[in-house]
């Protein structure tokens, strides 16, 4: 299992983001749903190592983040996306991805490469030598996903990947996405039941810092079947699950 | 997927940078700093090269200027665009990202400080080469000191990590104009106006503090003592707050947590050593000296070849102060012409340093913001030699017949009239030195008029009477009635 998570819990304050969460997942496209506050960034947070666990075990790649060495080795092969993108906008898409690139200790040979390569599977070569100041929010959110691809990590932690993007930008990330998964762990945290439908071989749902649901899209969209709140079977499915979890 | 051409720079270079010198020739090619040279080279223009370019071309006179305009104004902007540059994981929310990296987050740190240190340097180096090469076009002796130079970088390096490390500990869009704030009181109210009063000798560690006599370096070497107490101070506070960077982003690693360690309490040690060492300076007639780093070897006046003209008699200055030499000739001729043949007459006028002319040799505070100090004169030997010291003058030399030089016809007249060794008292030997220099104005009543009678007599009358009464005069033993 690239990740295995036993009893996570995350505090902040008198507030219990993540309650006590048991996980594990191997290779592929999992999708993490929730509503907001569900604690789905938290969580991605802590397996970023973003976040030190209040209690519980985590591993990630077979490693314990909380020793630095082991965390460091982690680090050199994720990838992360986080929610709230931050930027340079002086830099260029180039750049931006090349200094990511640097942080992330990949050998100098190879980074000219590696960056050509994502900045090209996230559709921006055309404006590869554009200062982010000049980018539209979707080509920002695809500068970030870049970044997080740049080092071909084993773990890949995506936070709202597709907020920004227009329809068919979001059917080509899909693929890309697809494409990750065959070698590594891709974790999703979305809130658009869609992209987990089209993408993800796995998926959780999470409500109030737990997980309350763990399986296939299929799955989830039978548990729908004879719920009347959503459009489509996946949606429909989402709601059954919070509405019973809630109940 | 579309194709990429990207410029892949350094791609077929033989020698692949480094990810340290990518990671840094990334943050040069983007560093604020860029963007604020156009002011500080405006800057230098207006202010110190402007001030140097009215100050007589010497080496050290000019150079005083690094310390006390060009490092405090740069100060400023490199403590301000540090912490600018420190703040921007917080202010542009990359710290997540940044943090997650596996480089660890100090290093990533140190080349954003690197750069902007680096881009605070240049131009300060550039703006010492401006002011050194116009300098060396005036100048007629002497060489550039460069002690001053490398403390100024010391200072500016200081001001840079404090900023920085401000901009990373408290990340705001505050943090920059805060920090030039902070840079500023700590220049001007802590150093010159708080350990001025409180700590004088402390208050030497002030870059803004060592302004040099006019003729510092000329006839002694500079002592470079307090320039390497700054150096070891400022240099100390920079290494320490980068250690203490480290201990704050060490983040669990204890490679990272023990080599800030280590750099935190070397630059704590340098820093205190400073300190301490300035506790021990004390002022002599040639410069600070502080024991525990002085070379005796500088204590040796510098070997010169006076520049001589021969009017009435041999007039000879040092090398530095050749263009000078008409001025000083002209100035000098009349008296030289009204004395000649006078008992202790001087048969020869050779320049000496003014920390060793006696009224001089008295230490002026080692903390005195004050320039240039005027001039002075003694007559000493058998035959008579008038040892006359210059140490103020005009940024440029005036046309001989003009009579900018006259402090030095006035400390002329103290020494040939005045008792041996002192300074003039009696009103007597003031009126003959007021009658002589056409200059009563300043006299109280009795003596001012006689001044003037005096003044008013024929060349030939005044220079019969001084001819039997100098001695006299010299002794104190004359009255205002006895003057004609």
């Amino acid at each position: 299992m690239n990740i295995d998570i036993d009893h996570l819990t995350r505090k902040f304050g008198r507030t219990q983001a993540v309650a006590g969460v048991d996980l594990q997942v191997g290779p592929g496209v999992f999708g993490l749903l929730g509503p907001n506050g569900a604690g789905k960034t938290s969580l991605l947070r802590m397996m970023a190592t973003v976040l030190q666990p209040s209690s519980g075990s985590l591993q990630l790649l077979g490693r314990d983040p909380a020793s630095y060495s082991q965390r460091r080795e982690i680090r050199r092969r994720l990838g992360y996306l986080p929610q709230n993108l931050g930027y340079y906008p002086g830099f260029t898409v180039v750049e931006f991805v090349e200094y990511f690139a640097l942080l992330k200790e990949m050998l100098p040979a190879q980074i000219p490469a590696a960056v050509a390569v994502a900045v090209d599977r996230v559709e921006l070569g055309e404006r590869a030598n554009s200062k982010l100041r000049t980018l539209s929010g979707g080509m920002l959110r695809r500068v970030g996903i870049a970044q997080a691809i740049v080092n071909d990590p084993e773990l890949l932690l995506l936070d709202e990947p597709t907020a920004g993007l227009d329809p068919e930008q979001r059917v080509q990330f899909r693929t890309v996405l697809r494409e990750l998964g065959e070698m590594a762990t891709v974790v999703v945290s979305t809130h658009l039941v869609e992209d987990v439908g089209a993408a993800c071989t796995e998926v959780a749902l999470m409500d109030r810092g737990l997980i309350v649901f763990r399986g296939t899209p299929d799955g989830l969209r039978e548990r729908g079947v004879g719920h009347s709140l959503g459009d489509a079977p996946l949606e429909r499915g989402y709601s059954a699950v919070l509405a019973d979890g809630r109940a | 997927m579309t194709s990429l051409t990207l410029p892949l720079r350094s791609e077929s270079a033989r020698i692949r940078p480094t990810r340290r010198a990518r990671l840094l020739r990334l943050e040069l090619h983007h560093s604020t700093m860029i963007w604020v040279l156009p002011l500080l080279g405006a800057l230098f223009y207006f202010d110190p090269f402007r001030k140097a370019s009215g100050y007589p071309p010497f080496w050290f006179v000019r150079s005083s200027v690094i310390l006390h305009e060009l490092v405090p104004d740069f100060s400023l902007f490199a403590a301000g665009v540090a912490a600018w540059t420190g703040s921007r994981e917080g202010r542009r929310q990359t710290v997540d990202l940044v943090t997650i990296a596996a480089r660890p987050r100090w290093s990533t740190a140190l080349a954003s400080f690197a750069a902007t240190t680096i881009w605070t340097l240049v131009p300060f180096l550039g703006c010492v080469a401006v002011l050194y090469g116009f300098t060396a076009t005036q100048a007629s002796w002497g060489g550039p000191p460069w002690w001053p130079v490398a403390a100024g970088a010391a200072v500016l390096c200081a001001f840079c990590a404090l900023g920085f490390a401000a901009g990373v500990l408290l990340p705001g869009r505050f943090t920059a104009p805060l920090a030039a704030l902070v840079t500023f009181l700590v220049l001007i109210v802590a150093f010159r106006v708080v350990l001025h009063e409180s700590h004088p000798t402390f208050a030497l560690l002030s870059p803004m503090n060592s302004v040099p006599n006019g003729d510092a370096g000329v006839f002694f070497h500079y002592f470079p003592d307090l320039f390497i107490v700054q150096i070891m101070f400022f240099a100390g506070i920079a290494v320490a707050v980068l250690g203490g960077l480290g201990l704050a982003t060490a983040s669990g690693s204890r490679i990272v947590w023990r080599t800030a360690v280590v750099v935190t309490a070397l630059g704590l040690a340098a820093a205190c050593t400073g300190v301490g060492l300035a506790g021990t300076a004390r002022m002599e007639a040639n410069g600070v000296v502080i024991p525990a780093v002085h070379d005796a070897a500088s204590d040796r006046p510098i070997a010169y070849t006076p520049v001589c003209q021969h009017a009435v008699i041999p007039v000879c200055v040092q090398p530095a102060f050749r263009a000078y030499l008409p001025d000083v000739v002209a100035a000098l001729n009349p008296l030289i012409h009204q004395f000649a043949g006078l008992p202790g007459a001087p048969v020869r006028v050779e320049q000496s340093s003014s920390s060793t002319t006696p009224e001089l040799s008295v230490a002026l505070s080692a903390t005195e913001i004050g320039t240039l100090v005027g001039a002075s004169a003694n007559i000493t030997g058998s035959p008579p030699v008038l040892h006359l010291a210059l140490p103020k003058l005009p940024s440029q030399p005036e046309p001989p017949s003009s009579q900018s030089l006259s402090d030095e016809q006035g400390a002329f007249v103290d020494a040939f009239i005045g008792p041996a060794g002192g300074t003039l008292g009696d009103p007597a030997q003031a009126a003959i030195e007021a009658a002589l220099l056409h200059d009563a104005g300043s006299l109280p009543s009795p003596a001012a008029e006689t001044a003037n009678r005096f003044a008013a007599l024929a060349p030939n009358v005044q220079r019969a009477w001084l001819l039997t009464h100098l001695p006299a005069l010299r002794s104190g033993d004359i009255g205002l009635a006895q003057i004609p």
